[in-house]
């Protein structure tokens, strides 16, 4: 049963009718130990007073009897007894005081007593008339407990109802909050069980919607980031329509499959951006990221050379994290790829991996123009660029690090090197180890 | 005519500084606001061509600058920003028209026709003296109802002199509208171009006032 208010109703419901039972067998007991006690005490006080009195007085008129109560009244000691049949039929040995006995097949509660010149007498009363006071007691209370229990299912579901307004005014709120920026719900009035979870969803639905709001904007930014150069190639090829003569048809036709790479790039870094978003941390697996980081490097060597930089690494120590191979491919990628394009040639870029406290640092030092330090906070958004950037990119490579760097529980720094006064970058992406693994011994 | 064309993005820049130089402007590239600002200080452009998120200073303070200068430069806002209220700041600031990326190169020239026309002291379409005619959507001159075919060199000349008739324009004033800053003038170049023009235009098109420069007839 998933609905709170019904496993609230059945459960209270049955406690109601358990209590009921319980109490209507209570009753029961209760009044048949008061039907006994007063049927003993009416018996043994006509005993004891007519025990004070000679036997066989005048005998009790008919007329003095309530046919209801039916108290009869019989000699023991005569045989055979002049008394009418049941009491006459109680044997003769019997003790003095109260017993029970089968007398013609009905029970009856006796009382014996022997008087005081030794004759003995018996007072009866048919058990039928005390079973009756006790099943009309019991009766009367299961009876007017059935009659309170709709009244009380009925009071069961108000309180219910009432208790879960609240809910149920939420819920209708979300059901009308359309699909654009989800606002938080009312905190005010809750009840204290209620207000915590409210809180918990309203912190949520805040994070959700700044990352809407980040998406958004992010789609918004990257429809005109592609404009630019789709603008660009539009207007190559009808450059290339136009080349006066073959040689700038040739250089033409080499800018337009230019932009073109530099457009599919835009689209790869797009879609990295993408990617890296959500749901592929599930791929990672514990590697070694200086061996990703040389190979990773050693693809950009050509690059390197051809603007006669001198990458390098300074320090690779081996480094188990737990993070996908790909990912961190693309974070040594786009951080060293931005080093190459920034530092003018004959520029040094210095990769290191170190590890330290439990933190694998992988840092990247350049002597390239850096970046100001007023600019560093804002660098990480996408398509922010250095307000002095000339190199040709998106801006995008630092927001996909970023984003891999954080979902890999790392952090991603970007500083001045420390060996070098005032000019160069250091990007710095440090990630904590993996947990080792168990060793057998 | 010198356009001065103000793009970050190297590639585009560099398409749109081709395609110009193609439709025979003499094109000045900047790529950022402050440059554009220094550019316009200095040199009588024509017509700016104007990115508006720029490095340095923005495309609309670089506006702002040009409106506030001595001369008003034609501006045609050349940008990525497609929403209304954008292109209602960018008019409002002065631009003179409003072309959002991408656009085809034709478009651009049209609208960059069109500005020009309007600039001009209430020139038409064709730039005439009476005896010759230039189209500029065509480069196509026509003398006597008969048309000629312009290198654009000579389109890029002639379209000088026609633009203010009857002034006498010296050489350097005729490179500085033929020519952007990284062309390579050859020294006798403009003489060159003006042979060519009275070779394919008859001889008494353009005169030459000794010590002082050339000009075409305000009447022909």
């Amino acid at each position: 049963m998933s609905s709170l208010r019904a496993r609230l109703f059945v459960a209270l419901a049955a406690v109601v009718i358990l209590a009921g039972l319980v109490s209507g067998l209570a009753i029961y007991w209760w009044a048949y130990g008061e039907a006994i006690e007063l049927q003993d005490g009416l018996i043994v006080q006509i005993g004891s007073f007519l025990a004070e009195r000679p036997a066989r007085p005048d005998p009790i008129p008919s007329e003095a009897v309530d046919p209801d109560v039916q108290v009869s009244v019989a000699e023991l000691d005569e045989a055979p007894s002049i008394d009418p049949p049941p009491l006459a039929l109680v044997p003769r040995e019997i003790a003095d005081g109260l017993h029970t006995l089968d007398l013609q097949g009905k029970t009856w509660r006796v009382f014996v007593q022997t008087r005081r010149d030794g004759s003995r007498m018996v007072v009866g009363q048919p058990a039928e008339a005390r079973d009756e006071i006790m099943r009309e007691g019991a009766a009367h209370a299961a009876v007017s407990f059935a009659a309170l229990i709709p009244c009380l299912m009925v009071l069961i579901a108000l309180v219910i109802h009432y208790s879960f307004r609240p809910v149920s005014v939420l819920t209708e709120k979300l059901d009308r909050e359309s699909d654009g920026t989800p606002s938080r719900l009312p905190d005010k009035g809750l009840p204290d069980e209620l207000r915590p979870f409210i809180l918990a969803i309203n912190r949520l639905i805040g994070r959700l919607a700044d990352r809407l709001d980040r998406e958004r904007r992010f789609i918004a930014d990257a429809a005109h980031e592609l404009r630019t150069p789709i603008a660009a190639l539009t207007v190559q090829a009808q450059n290339l329509e136009n080349a006066p003569n073959e040689a700038d048809r040739i250089r033409r036709a080499n800018e337009l499959r230019t932009g073109l790479r530099r457009t599919s790039h835009l689209l790869d870094q797009l879609l990295d951006h993408a990617r890296y978003a959500v749901g592929w941390a599930s791929s990672s697996k514990t590697v070694d990221i200086s061996a990703i980081a040389k190979s990773t490097v050693a693809d950009l060597l050509p690059l390197a050379e051809e603007k006669a930089i001198d990458l390098g690494f300074v320090r690779a120590d081996k480094a188990r994290v737990r993070i996908a191979p790909a990912a961190f491919a693309t974070v040594v990628q786009n951080l060293v790829g931005n080093a190459l394009a920034y530092v003018p040639e004959g520029g040094h870029v210095d990769v290191a991996i170190a590890v330290t406290d439990g933190r694998a640092t992988f840092s990247i030092d350049d002597d390239g123009p850096g970046i100001p330090a007023d600019e560093i906070p804002a660098i990480v958004e996408p398509f922010k660029r250095g307000a002095s950037a000339m190199a040709q990119g998106a801006g995008l490579g630092l927001s996909i690090v970023d984003r891999i760097v954080q979902a890999a529980g790392g952090q991603l720094d970007l500083g001045i090197p420390p060996n070098r006064q005032r000019c160069g970058l250091r990007v710095t992406v440090s990630l904590p180890l993996a947990a080792p693994r168990t060793i057998m011994r | 005519m010198r356009i001065l064309l103000v793009e970050d993005d190297a590639m585009l820049g560099g398409a749109v500084d081709t395609a110009l130089k193609d439709a025979a402007y003499a094109v000045d590239w900047v790529r950022d606001g402050e440059a554009a600002a220094e550019a316009a200080a200095c040199v009588d452009y024509a017509l700016a061509l104007l990115d508006l998120g720029l490095p340095e200073r923005d495309g609309l303070s670089v506006l702002k600058h040009f409106r506030v200068a001595r001369r008003p430069l034609p501006v045609i806002i050349v940008t990525a920003r497609d929403a209304v209220e954008d292109r209602v700041v960018g008019l409002d600031l002065g631009a003179d028209d409003y072309l959002v990326k991408p656009f085809e190169v034709q478009e651009l020239l049209a609208r960059m026709r069109a500005v020009l026309r309007r600039q001009g002291s209430g020139a038409g379409a064709v730039l005439s003296n009476g005896a010759v005619s230039l189209d500029p959507a065509t480069r196509v001159a026509t003398v006597r109802d008969v048309p000629v075919r312009l290198t654009a060199r000579e389109f890029s000349l002639l379209r000088a002199f026609l633009t203010r008739p009857g002034v006498v324009m010296s050489r350097s004033e005729i490179e500085e509208r033929m020519y952007g800053w990284n062309e390579e003038v050859e020294s006798n170049s403009v003489e060159f171009h003006i042979n060519s023009l009275r070779k394919k235009l008859g001889p008494a098109v353009i005169r030459n006032i000794r010590g002082m420069g050339w000009m075409v007839e305000r009447t022909g």
